[in-house]
């Protein structure tokens, strides 16, 4: 996804949710997006990568 | 000002050998004289204060005594309500108006007799580390942490043995360990939110930032309430045939060479101490901030979308940026990163289990505090936001739930306090008040005080 598309899309968004400030800095903004789709990358790691197999039974002193 | 730990100021008041009033007029003379340094404090009524101590000294006159707290000052992170004070949260959002309700905890501390020093500083609306314009004790140009910086100020710097903070992230135990005090998250809603402004709901944590381990486990017993259980039954035990496994690697890792040498040398001391320290490793650490900045941003944008729309101008950029960031990324990263969060905590679980392990022993943080204009720490060949250094240390065991104690251990080159970080099994706060008593009293660091501010 290029920069001037999540650009794009954080306008979009940003529009949606009724977020009209005009002097949005969406370059950082935008900067910011991309590096938590990095995160998300990371999240896939630990969800495919964990060898935790056991997804907790309900247990009050491990939430 | 010098003062005596929670429990002996107690005893002195309920003896009369030394009155609430006397405390508070020394507590205001010394925040007139040092805090347009330090700026623990962003409302601090005299007035208010004097009345409530006189109050106090009153009623102790008239045989009702309160409790261990009885005419004890304590410090509040303005983010929680206190009747007689506004809640302003760091923010410009946030109007001056006075609250007329206290929050639970509040309402706690003040049937056990406490009386509210005034607000501390808070980092805009709890989101940050750096709690300007809070200056750090041991050096002003230095930051004090955050986002509960005033109240690490305001203990370390001498004027209150106690005060409260909140951690979403690491907000307690980051200001502890950058002004050298004792703060505890305890375990995830054990300590109720109600009346505090939230930042991220499922992380959000209350808890103390105290002068010692004992004034800790005191407050403790006062902010749970009538729960039955005393925080100090266990200090004294020691923590002989006690197992920790001590965690170094990612996301510990890389931390500032004071930092590791104190830690390992705070390591070799609970080993002295009688404890058995065994070197493990939970990979799924490494992938705490995804999971951390996975979840506050959608939870702190969905509760400030009201301001996002109405009143951005009165965010700074920064925060700004995080919350939009919140109604922008998609809502499968909230639910991955809840997954994995279910999985670090099942991680953690299973390193207890496995290891039969009494606590986790960690560095606090990797590096000591930043300079008020730093922007990044350098370790190697890594640069890294101050932030995410700071918060990768202590961000695990909020995603988990389960308490973690900051304790000091050390100081670096520049004579910046190093913190150890103790967590133990959820609902194990007397554990890791035990294990943090047993080293701290045992070690000279907790009683060396700022020369400055």
């Amino acid at each position: 996804m290029t920069h001037e598309e999540i650009v794009e899309i954080v306008k979009s968004k940003l529009k949606t949710d009724s977020i009209l400030e005009p002097g949005f800095e969406f370059d950082i903004i935008a900067q910011d997006f991309a590096g938590r789709i990095g995160l998300d990358l990371s999240l896939n790691s630990l969800i495919n990568d964990s060898a935790i197999d056991d997804q907790p039974q309900f247990d009050p002193s491990w939430i | 000002m010098i003062l005596d730990s929670i429990k002996e100021t107690s005893r002195k008041i309920h003896d009369r050998e030394i009155s609430a009033t006397e405390i508070v007029v020394e507590l205001i003379n010394d925040v007139n004289n040092r805090d347009h340094t330090l700026n623990a404090f962003t409302s601090f009524n005299s007035e208010l204060l004097l009345d409530n101590a006189k109050l106090a000294d009153k009623q102790l006159s008239d045989g009702k005594y309160s409790g261990l707290l009885h005419g004890i000052p304590v410090g509040i992170k303005d983010i929680i309500n206190v009747a007689g004070y506004p809640t302003r949260c760091g923010s410009d959002l946030y109007s001056n108006q006075v609250q007329n309700s206290d929050a639970v905890v509040i309402n706690n501390l003040r049937t056990d007799g406490a009386i509210f020093a005034g607000k501390t500083t808070s980092h805009e609306l709890a989101c940050g580390v750096t709690s300007a314009p809070a200056s750090n004790p041991w050096n002003t140009n230095y930051v004090p942490g955050g986002s509960s910086g005033g109240s690490g100020v305001a203990v370390a710097c001498g004027y209150i043995r106690a005060a409260l903070g909140s951690d979403t992230g690491g907000s307690i135990r980051i200001p502890a360990s950058l002004c050298g005090v004792v703060g505890l998250k305890p375990t995830y809603g054990l300590v109720s939110t109600s009346g505090v402004e939230p930042l991220s709901v499922s992380l959000d944590h209350l808890g103390p930032i105290t002068a010692s381990v004992e004034d800790c486990a005191l407050i403790m017993n006062s902010l749970v309430g009538q729960s039955g259980v005393d925080y100090t039954s266990e200090l004294n035990q020691g923590i002989a045939g006690m197992r920790f496994g001590v965690l170094a690697g990612k996301p510990f890792s890389p931390m500032q060479p004071d930092v590791q040498q104190a830690f390992e040398n705070a390591v070799d001391h609970l080993r002295d101490l009688g404890a058995t320290c065994i070197n493990i490793e939970i990979p799924e650490l490494e992938h705490t901030l995804a999971v951390e900045f996975g979840i506050i941003p959608l939870e702190a944008g969905a509760y400030h979308l009201n301001s996002l729309q109405n009143k951005p101008g009165l965010i700074s950029p920064s925060i700004r940026t995080l919350l939009i960031a919140g109604r922008v990324i998609p809502e499968s990263i909230y639910h991955r990163a809840n997954t994995g969060r279910k999985l670090i905590a099942s991680a953690l679980r299973r390193a207890f289990e496995d290891n039969n392990l009494n606590a986790v022993i960690t560095p606090s943080l990797p590096a000591t505090a930043a300079k008020k204009d730093q922007d990044e720490f350098t370790f190697d060949t890594l640069s890294e936001h101050i932030s995410v250094s700071y918060v990768r240390t202590t961000a695990p065991f909020n995603v988990s739930g389960q308490p973690a104690i900051s304790v000091p251990c050390g100081f670096d080159s520049m004579g910046l306090p190093i913190g150890l970080q103790i967590a133990t099994r959820p609902f194990d706060e007397t554990g890791a008040l035990r294990i943090a008593h047993a080293y701290a009293t045992s070690t000279d660091w907790q009683l060396v005080t700022p020369k400055i501010g």
